[in-house]
């Protein structure tokens, strides 16, 4: 509940309660650690300076030292000391002189205020007898002074020398007045005790801490700048727990007898308030800096969220318009938890993605066999067997290795199994041939739909004795609305159907109709080969032919000639004679038809000469007048004036006369037979026009393309070659020209002549050509 | 004409040998008034009470019972408290040895606080206390330094004397022995002027402190005295070379050569170097006063000299009696 409650918040609030919470623990660990860390760091920076201090107040109390030493030496100098010395006499009294005020052996005032501070000062006189004394405040002096040794006075000299004297510590400096001979005449000695004014007038009234000289192998406090606070005698390690204390160094004076050093203390106290004062300042920046820390970055969460929306976005829009996914509902969490759920997302859908190019690699490859297969120089029954195998090893198809292929042959709605793999003996002997309709093979071609069977059912009509527990996939294999045969394959039992698979199937199902069209086309067009190849057989008889008749005509010319002249020279009553004249007849009719073949088959010399076609027109026209009029064929002439044309007579005749006849033989009730000629310009070509046009029958549409052909005739056998109107077609050709038909069942037909005219040159030309072709000549 | 030349020369290089010889006097004159005395006679005592010679010794209070009390100057602290402690750890001593200056030492010898005494200078008058014996342990060089910087890394010990007492100003007036010129920078000199009423040390180099300049910074104490030179590109100081190694923190110093003399020990156990300090050590002699356990430490010690380690750079009183340095007893008096 937490966990969903938690994935539900947005990254960026979440983060920003990460870093809160992160913060305050880091930041309480780091402020104690730091905390540690700055005290230590203070203290240490505290002592160093504190030393320095110290070091610094040490030079000054040194200097303040020397100063007695120094000062002495100038005050014994002084001729105002020697003056005094020269006309005092001391001998006449005993007892020691006390000056309060600033005596005539001491400078001025005003110049003793710019020594050292004289607390006391001393005059012996030659023998080293204390004459006189001056002490600028009343304070009692030891014995021992007021009557020092030789050896205090060895030691004192030319130096500044600190001592105990009764149980006290002093600073003593003396110096001597000596005269011409070296005898010494007086001696200047400063007695300053070592106490708290003594320390406070070396550093001067501004150094801020409590100081004091220590002394003693174990150091012990022997005067304090503030006795109230640092008492004399005091352990200095005593002191450690209430005082930093610090530049505790040991004085390096040759003159002196005392173990001396110097220390500064400082209150901890004190130090604590200071620390404390920093680390609150410390602490203070670091919330701020933490508060900054967490806005920025809470920003730059903020920032970050909205790029993984906009990545997130990305991504699913090329899961749906790349990847083909479907739209999905975000999730549920944060966008992290979002990205992360359409990542996965797109990760299975690449998965899947490439499962569907992987299939489609290798469906394509399969079809690509088959295709390959089908263009192989084998027989289809082959080609079957082989694409049946390309099928089974399809490797993303639950296919068992099993399966067969069917095709509808002669026999109509039946399938006749021409391919198989796998089956048993008894299957494919009850499965040769399968009708329409009966069981799964048969039901798919009736039905033209895929049959699926996911174990042996009721539709499973043909069974064997020990068939092992399978299912079906089922296709026919559809050529439009046309069933050219099923495709069975087998499968687990308990197989699920599979739309997938299926779509498949039927691309291999139609592939296969497309390769056993191909093979029909291919089949029919091995049919034509074989016609076309007959058909050059029956040129070739056709020249035989034309041989053969060339070969004969000359005997039969003979045979006629002969049959002839004997039926004139016989008398008509001789009944023999009924038989020469049938004789006669059927070589008339022999010749005739030598005469066509010959004609068509033969290349015949154009005799070509200038002639009027009009002319020819009425000449071919009264040959069959007497036909014409037989047949009740009404004659429209429809001449108009036309140039002479340089054309063979005799062919043109025969031509016309062709078309004469063809028209009666089409007109046995009688009719009208027009003909015409005009000028006609065709392609800026100039022609004769001859229309030759019956009101007959009419020749069916689908014989109008090969009227023209060999031996193509229409009518009964006997009446005619079939080699007229190639002869006409042939002849038109032969002069440069055209022949077309039109032709109207009931209504007629129509043959226009069309020959060239002009540019004779040309015209001569090609009929040169012809001629050179053909070996004739004008 | 030349005759008259011959006699210009006649003339002048008398003259010449005169005003040479005048200075060459002057300057040995002055080099002998500005060197202080090296010792101090060794037959002078000084005079004590009667009360004072029978006191016997007494040890201060912070000692506690011990056998020996010794209190040392601060080189000496250095270089035998370790063969102290090893000599009380040998001979089941119980021995205190505190770490002072010379006239600490001085005042608890004056008190009679201490069976053993050390000294970082020759005894002065003041020192020489009736019954008190001083032994030497050594000499050690005392070594001019100046800024780690500083191009100069030699000069006379005249130089040396003139620039302490002022009479020269900048760095540039000074060359290397190889003619490099130094500096256009001021020079600072810095003296720890110690016990003035001894003889020896800085007294070496001039006699007392009224012979250095006004411009002469004091310093009260060894570290400052290192730390002041390195902090100060013109600045010139001198110490001995054992404690320039033991306040190395407060700064680095280089230390110059006198006269083209490195200051090391064969050139001060030659006496080609000028400049040193000499260590003793005392001991009672008198009935109420000799303690057998002190002269025993001392024997031990003076026969421990070949122990000194060098890098306290002190020449050990044997070696200087092999090259004919002076001893009245076990105490130096004077050098070659």
């Amino acid at each position: 509940m937490a966990r969903r409650f938690l994935q539900r918040i947005p990254l960026t609030v979440k983060m920003v309660l990460l870093t809160v919470v992160v913060g305050i623990f880091t930041g309480a660990v780091l402020d104690y650690f730091q905390t540690r860390t700055v005290r230590n760091i203070f203290v240490a920076q505290l002592k160093e300076n504190l030393n320095l201090e110290a070091q610094e107040a040490r030079i000054r109390f040194d200097n303040y030292i020397k100063g007695h030493h120094q000062s002495v030496k100038l005050i014994i100098s002084q001729k105002q000391l020697a003056d005094y010395i020269d006309r005092k006499d001391w001998a006449s009294r005993s007892e020691v002189v006390f000056h309060r005020r600033s005596p005539p052996w001491l400078p001025r005032p005003s110049v003793l205020r710019s020594l050292v501070q004289i607390r006391n000062a001393l005059l012996l006189d030659g023998d080293g007898k204390t004459r006189e004394v001056y002490q600028s405040f009343p304070e009692p002096l030891p014995d021992s002074l007021l009557a020092p040794t030789d050896l205090l006075q060895r030691l004192t000299h030319n130096q500044a020398f600190m001592t105990y004297i009764g149980g006290e510590p002093f600073l003593v400096a003396s110096e001597s007045l000596r005269d011409s001979q070296g005898k010494f005449l007086a001696t200047m000695m400063l007695v300053c005790p070592l106490d708290e004014e003594f320390l406070l007038a070396s550093q001067g009234p501004h150094y801020g801490h409590v100081f004091a000289l220590v002394t003693g192998e174990k150091a012990r406090v022997l005067i304090s700048s503030d006795p109230a606070q640092i008492p004399s005698f005091t352990m200095i390690d005593d002191l450690e727990d209430s005082y930093l204390v610090t530049g505790k160094s040991l004085f390096d004076y040759g003159a002196s007898d005392l173990v001396l050093g110097f220390a500064s203390f400082i209150s901890l106290e004190e130090v604590e308030s200071l620390i404390s004062t920093v680390i609150a300042r410390d602490r203070q920046q670091r919330v701020i800096s933490v508060l900054i820390f967490i806005v920025a970055f809470a920003l730059i969460m903020f920032l970050i969220t909205r790029r993984i929306e906009r990545l997130t976005g990305r991504i699913s829009d090329f899961s749906e318009k790349v990847l083909r996914g479907k739209p999905q509902r975000l999730g549920l969490g944060d966008e992290l938890d979002i990205l992360e759920d359409r990542f996965q997302r797109l990760t299975e859908e690449v998965v899947s993605a490439q499962e569907i190019i992987k299939r489609d690699y290798f469906f394509q490859s399969t079809i690509s066999s088959i295709l390959k297969i089908a263009l192989e120089p084998i027989s289809l029954d082959k080609q079957l067997d082989r694409i049946l195998e390309a099928i089974l090893s399809i490797p993303f198809l639950s296919l068992q290795a099993k399966g067969s292929i069917f095709l509808v042959e002669d026999e109509p709605q039946v399938l006749v199994m021409k391919a198989q793999y796998g089956m048993s003996r008894a299957i494919k002997t009850a499965c040769a041939k399968i009708p329409f309709g009966k069981c799964l093979c048969g039901l798919a071609a009736s039905t033209h739909e895929i049959v699926f069977a996911d174990h042996v059912d009721d539709r499973h009509e043909i069974t064997c004795e020990g068939m092992p527990s399978h299912g079906h996939y089922c296709l026919p294999i559809l050529l439009g609305k046309n069933v050219l045969g099923a495709l069975n394959l087998y499968v687990e039992e308990g197989h699920k159907r599979n739309p997938d698979e299926e779509k498949l199937l039927v691309s291999v199902a139609n592939t296969l109709a497309g390769v056993i069209e191909h093979r029909h086309t291919e089949q029919e067009k091995e049919k034509l080969q074989e016609e076309l190849a007959q058909a050059e057989k029956l040129t070739a008889l056709g020249r035989l032919t034309a041989n053969v008749a060339h070969e004969i005509r000359n005997p039969l010319t003979l045979v006629g000639g002969f049959a002839r002249r004997l039926n004139k020279k016989l008398s008509s009553n001789i009944s023999e004679k009924k038989y020469l004249e049938i004789i006669i007849s059927e070589v008339s009719r022999l010749e005739k038809i030598l005469l066509n073949v010959l004609t068509y088959s033969k290349e015949t010399g154009l005799k070509l000469d200038d002639h009027d076609i009009n002319a020819i027109i009425e000449e071919v026209l009264q040959m069959y007048e007497t036909r014409l009029k037989e047949k009740s064929i009404q004659i429209r002439k429809s001449l108009h004036e036309v140039p002479k044309i340089m054309i063979d007579k005799e062919q043109i005749i025969g031509t016309v006369s062709n078309l004469i006849s063809n028209a009666i033989d089409f007109m046995p009730e009688g009719g009208s037979l027009t003909i015409s000629t005009q000028k006609e310009i065709r392609k800026g070509a100039a022609y004769l026009n001859v229309k030759v046009t019956d009101t007959g029958a009419g020749i069916p549409e689908d014989k109008l393309g090969i009227i023209f052909e060999p031996f193509f005739t229409t009518k009964f056998l006997g009446h005619g070659t079939g080699l007229g109107l190639s002869i006409c077609k042939k002849t038109v050709e032969d002069h440069g020209g055209f022949i077309t038909v039109e032709s109207s069942i009931g209504r007629g037909s129509r043959f226009i002549i069309l020959l060239p005219y002009e540019h004779k040159e040309l015209r001569s030309g090609k009929i040169l050509a012809i001629q050179k072709k053909t070996g004739t000549n004008n | 004409m030349k005759v008259l030349n011959n006699i210009r020369i006649i003339i002048f290089l008398p003259c010449l040998a005169a005003v040479f010889l005048f200075c060459h006097s002057v300057m040995a004159e002055n080099s002998e008034t500005l060197q202080g005395e090296p010792f101090t006679d060794p037959s002078y005592t000084q005079q004590m009470p009667s009360s004072w010679k029978d006191q016997p010794i007494r040890h201060d209070p912070d000692v506690g019972q011990v056998d020996l009390a010794v209190t040392l100057d601060q080189h000496l602290y250095r270089a035998i408290k370790g063969m102290i402690e090893n000599y009380a750890a040998e001979h089941g001593l119980k021995i205190s040895v505190s770490d002072g200056t010379c006239g600490i030492t001085a005042g608890k010898l004056v008190r009679k606080a201490v069976d053993v005494g050390g000294f970082c200078c020759p005894p002065g008058k003041t020192d020489r206390l009736p019954g008190l014996l001083f032994h030497t342990i050594g000499v050690v060089p005392i070594v001019l330094l100046v800024h780690p910087e500083n191009p100069i890394g030699d000069i006379t010990l005249q130089e040396a004397r003139k620039i302490f007492q002022g009479e020269m100003y900048r760095w540039s007036e000074l060359k290397n022995s190889n003619g490099q010129q130094g500096p256009d920078t001021k020079i600072q000199p810095i003296g720890r002027l110690h016990c003035k009423i001894r003889p020896g040390h800085w007294r070496l180099l001039l006699d007392n402190e009224d012979l250095f300049s006004p411009r002469l910074q004091e310093v009260g104490t060894i570290p400052d005295m290192i730390s002041l030179v390195a902090a100060t590109p013109g600045a010139i100081g001198y110490e001995v070379m054992m404690m320039v190694e033991r306040y190395r923190s407060e700064g680095k110093v280089k230390a110059l050569k006198i006269d083209g003399i490195a200051p090391n020990r064969t050139n001060l156990l030659s006496r080609k170097y000028p400049l040193y300090r000499t260590l003793n050590i005392t001991t009672w002699q008198g009935e109420k006063v000799k303690m057998q356990h002190a002269q025993e430490l001392v024997d031990f010690l003076l026969g421990q000299e070949v122990r000194l380690d060098n890098k306290f750079n002190i020449i050990p009183a044997s070696s200087l009696r092999q090259m004919g340095w002076q001893f009245k007893g076990n105490e130096l008096i004077g050098s070659p």
